[in-house]
């Protein structure tokens, strides 16, 4: 066999990719400037099926999404290129693939179709306002996962390690060891350690995927990736394509090593759709009489996904919007006054339709605050990013969230408008609050409100205690024209638990009607 | 600066960089004060500088925005994140705080160098160099603002600067600590330094058209012996550059 | 009490009662030494009136 084989080639060009790839999200992190430095989103915005089903579901283009154009070309052009050597989650696959030490099993009777109908199934939705591919997007998903569950995990396990090396101050072994950990909080460690209410579902699902390598190698590549059958679909024409020679006398070499179901038993029935170009019938050919190369015409193994079976998969995809709606698990737009979104985020309806929970938001967001949701904004809603301020508050000179939105569902707003973007806004509870309810002096909310005109002021009043003693301070009110709903002030509310100042959805800039005052302040007159 | 600190020394600076704040807003302190006393600290000999804050808002972005991590590594010193491990319980047996977690290169340090910013706060009416110290405290510490002037002279029992250096080249006049307004900035191009961090703090009161027994800290420090608060006992020397 | 007892008592208490005074003047004199004990600098450089501020308190 020859020392460069295309497949081996084709292994260091996935490894590259899967480092640009986790380098990418290393770097989706706050520096201390409102700049990430690199295009972190990149693999997001060259994923078509994000733009197609957002495009469909928000009736959005926005100059957008040029970046999947160019790969949907390249996939018409050249095939699934992208599944075989650049994917992220299918070199993820691959890797987990060689824990299965047994020999493949025999390709399935047509269940690589499954992914197809998962597919229009997704479109049926998104044509009728649900979007709800990024839940299986790859890309989507495996960020997602990353940010949410792998890479909290990794930071914590680590960390402990360290800490208990430290602990144990052990000559030699702990100056090492501190000296290693330095090393790696400056490069791949998180600066703060992220948590996420859902880690463990999100976690465990993603772990799962991986796990079905166990039962068939690329399972999820094979059978069920939405944005594999999408440019699956685009590849049946590309002219990079498979050719076998005479000298093949059909001993089946190539079948067991096929990454996909794109060989079949039979030289000529090779499916266009189906091969991620990986090259292993290539080097698996002992007669070596398999090739790819550039050819006109129509490749014969055609792909026949069923009339019906496509239409079922369209309706079945439409017919869920009214059930997802009527269902106990919906939500009346904008009911839940603790759904606080981003700054930047677009009115609910639309963002629902936009937002592809990748979760770059909640990776980059500086203070941890953002969090997949579960059921607060409907099954519809689901994993899109609330602000949970008692977790982290919105750092007012941050824009980054905005920054890293692959599909716009929080704009990118400069500076100055992020800055009067009300998520809400706070509200006191007298029942809890310090100098209301306890005539004890605090004014920690007034001290950390971030508005150049403080949104919470301080009145002198003097009250009583139990003992009719009369004490000065001062109580704390909110001024609804300057509060932003930032949630600093309920993060560092030092009544534990339940805050004393909280922040509501209500009055947030992005929905009319969800105004307080009969004349809100305007957004912004930039300075 | 050969007087404070001694060749070998590592010297922690500890300025006010709690807020996400460009030096303009002066909620910080100046980058400026801040390296220019690195820089004396490494001429008269110092092995180290280091520069740390326990900030309210993100410490990187509280870093890198109020410009002294910037000016940090014009002067060569090094900026500190705080390491959770390295806050230990300290005793103070003072009258608010029994014990507090307070971070550990305070006390390790050959020298601690106090380099707050004169600014207006809601609750202690200023703040200054007392006040700065609730930057080196870890746990739950917006809880001490039940009893802020006690607290504040707790830690400043423990807590001894070689100097104190109030920044008052710009000062926060209203909506303070946090700021974000040019208009409540006020140029006065000063700095006041001192060994004796009660009086720094008296004088910086005079700044903003106050006395030192305005403060409650100053007054409290004062009473109980921890430096001095009546201006006309202390020699004051006034230099126009 | 005997002379010398006296003699030895008046000795050692007014030795004990001088020696405050003469440590607060040696302090005093050490103090002068040192500078002053505020040190206000105002000027348009900030680096210059930091590193004056430093030099008025004794370097």
């Amino acid at each position: 066999m020859s020392e460069v084989t295309l497949a081996r080639t084709r292994r260091i060009v996935q490894g590259l990719f899967l480092a640009l790839f986790l380098f990418l999200f290393i770097q989706t992190e706050s520096k201390g400037t409102d700049e990430l430095g690199w295009p972190v989103r990149l693999f997001l915005d060259v994923d078509p099926l994000i733009a197609l089903t957002t495009s469909l579901a928000s009736r959005r283009a926005e100059g957008l999404f040029w970046p999947a154009l160019v790969l949907a070309g390249l996939t018409a052009l050249l095939g699934r290129i992208f599944c075989g050597w650049v994917c992220p989650l299918g070199t993820l696959n691959n890797l987990a693939g060689g824990l299965r030490t047994t020999r493949p099993n025999p390709p399935g009777a047509g269940g690589f179709r499954v992914k197809y109908y998962v597919l229009l199934g997704l479109i049926g939705m998104s044509l009728f306002g649900v979007q709800l591919a990024g839940i299986l997007d790859p890309i989507s998903l495996t960020i997602r996962s990353l940010s949410l569950a792998l890479y909290p995990a990794a930071s914590i396990a680590a960390t402990s390690l360290f800490d208990a090396i430290c602990r144990l101050n052990l000559p030699l072994v702990t100056p090492a060891s501190e000296a290693v950990y330095g090393l790696l909080q400056k490069t791949v460690l998180p600066f703060r350690q992220p948590w996420s209410a859902q880690g463990v579902f999100i976690g465990l699902t993603f772990l799962g995927l991986l796990a079905l390598n166990l039962v068939q190698r690329r399972f999820w590549c094979r059978f069920l990736c939405p944005l594999g059958a999408l440019l699956g679909l685009l590849s049946r024409r590309s002219v990079l394509r498979r050719s076998v020679s005479e000298e093949c006398d059909s001993c089946g070499a190539c079948v067991g090593v096929c990454q996909a179901d794109a060989v079949p038993a039979g030289k000529d029935r090779w499916r266009a759709s189906e091969c991620l170009l990986c090259s292993n019938c290539d080097d698996a050919c002992p007669k070596n009489a398999v090739s790819f190369g550039l050819m006109k015409g129509r490749p014969r193994g055609g792909l026949d996904l069923g009339r019906r079976k496509v239409m079922a998969s369209i309706f079945a995809g439409a017919f869920a919007v009214p059930l997802l709606r009527i269902s106990p698990l919906a939500r009346p737009r904008m009911s839940d006054a603790k759904l606080i979104r981003p700054p930047g985020a677009l009115a609910e309806t639309t963002f629902l339709q936009s937002c592809v929970r990748c979760g770059e938001c909640m990776k980059v967001c500086i203070t941890g605050g953002l969090q997949p949701t579960l059921l607060e904004a409907g099954l519809e809603g689901l994993w899109t990013p609330v602000l949970v301020p008692r977790i982290g508050y919105c750092e007012f000179g941050c824009t980054l969230c905005g920054q890293v939105c692959p599909t716009g569902a929080i704009r990118k707003l400069p500076l100055e408008r992020k800055q009067q973007e009300r998520l809400g806004h706070a509200a006191i509870d007298r029942g809890r609050c310090l100098p209301f309810a306890h005539a004890t002096p605090c004014i920690v909310c007034e001290e950390i409100c971030p508005t150049p005109k403080k949104a919470i002021w301080l009145e002198q009043v003097a009250v009583k205690d139990r003992n009719g003693r009369p004490i000065r301070l001062q109580q704390p009110h909110v001024d609804l024209a300057a509060c932003i709903g930032c949630g600093a002030c309920e993060k560092h509310c030092p009544v534990v638990g339940q805050p004393a100042i909280y922040v509501t959805s209500a009055g947030e800039s992005r929905e009319e009607e969800h105004q307080i005052l009969l004349q809100p302040p305007p957004a912004a007159p930039a300075k | 600066m050969k007087r404070f600190v001694a060749a070998g020394d590592v010297v922690v600076l500890k300025p006010n960089i709690g807020w996400d704040r460009a030096p303009q807003y002066a909620a910080t302190t100046n980058p400026d004060v801040v390296g220019a006393l690195a820089k004396l600290c490494y001429e008269a000999g110092a092995k180290k500088v280091r520069i740390l804050d326990n900030p309210v808002n993100d410490a990187r972005r509280c870093y890198r925005q109020s410009g002294i991590a910037d000016a940090a590594a014009t002067a060569g010193a090094e900026m500190v994140y705080m390491d959770g491990r390295k806050y230990r319980d300290v005793r103070l047996d003072g009258k608010a705080l029994k014990s507090w977690p307070l971070y550990g290169e305070i006390f390790e340090a050959d020298k601690v160098i106090n380099v707050p910013v004169a600014k207006t706060h809601g609750l202690s009416g200023l703040t200054l160099g007392m006040k700065n110290w609730m930057g080196i405290m870890g746990g739950a510490r917006f809880r001490v603002h039940q009893r802020l002037d006690e607290s504040l002279v707790d830690l400043v029992r423990v807590i001894r600067p070689a100097l104190t250096v109030l920044d008052a080249v710009r000062i926060l006049t209203a909506n303070g600590p946090t700021g974000g307004d040019l208009s409540d900035v006020k140029r006065l191009d000063t700095v006041v330094a001192g060994t004796d961090q009660v009086a720094v703090d008296s004088f910086g009161a005079t700044l903003f058209g106050m006395k030192g027994s305005d403060i409650g800290s100053v007054r409290l420090a004062a009473n109980a012996g921890l430096g001095v608060m009546d201006l006309s006992k202390l020699q004051i020397k006034k230099i126009g550059v | 009490m005997k002379r010398r007892d006296f003699l030895k008592w008046t000795a050692l208490s007014s030795a004990g009662l001088a020696l405050p005074c003469g440590l607060a003047a040696l302090g005093r004199m050490a103090h002068a030494a040192r500078g002053p004990d505020l040190v206000v600098v105002r000027g348009t450089s900030t680096p210059q009136i930091v590193r004056a501020a430093l030099d008025a308190l004794g370097g």
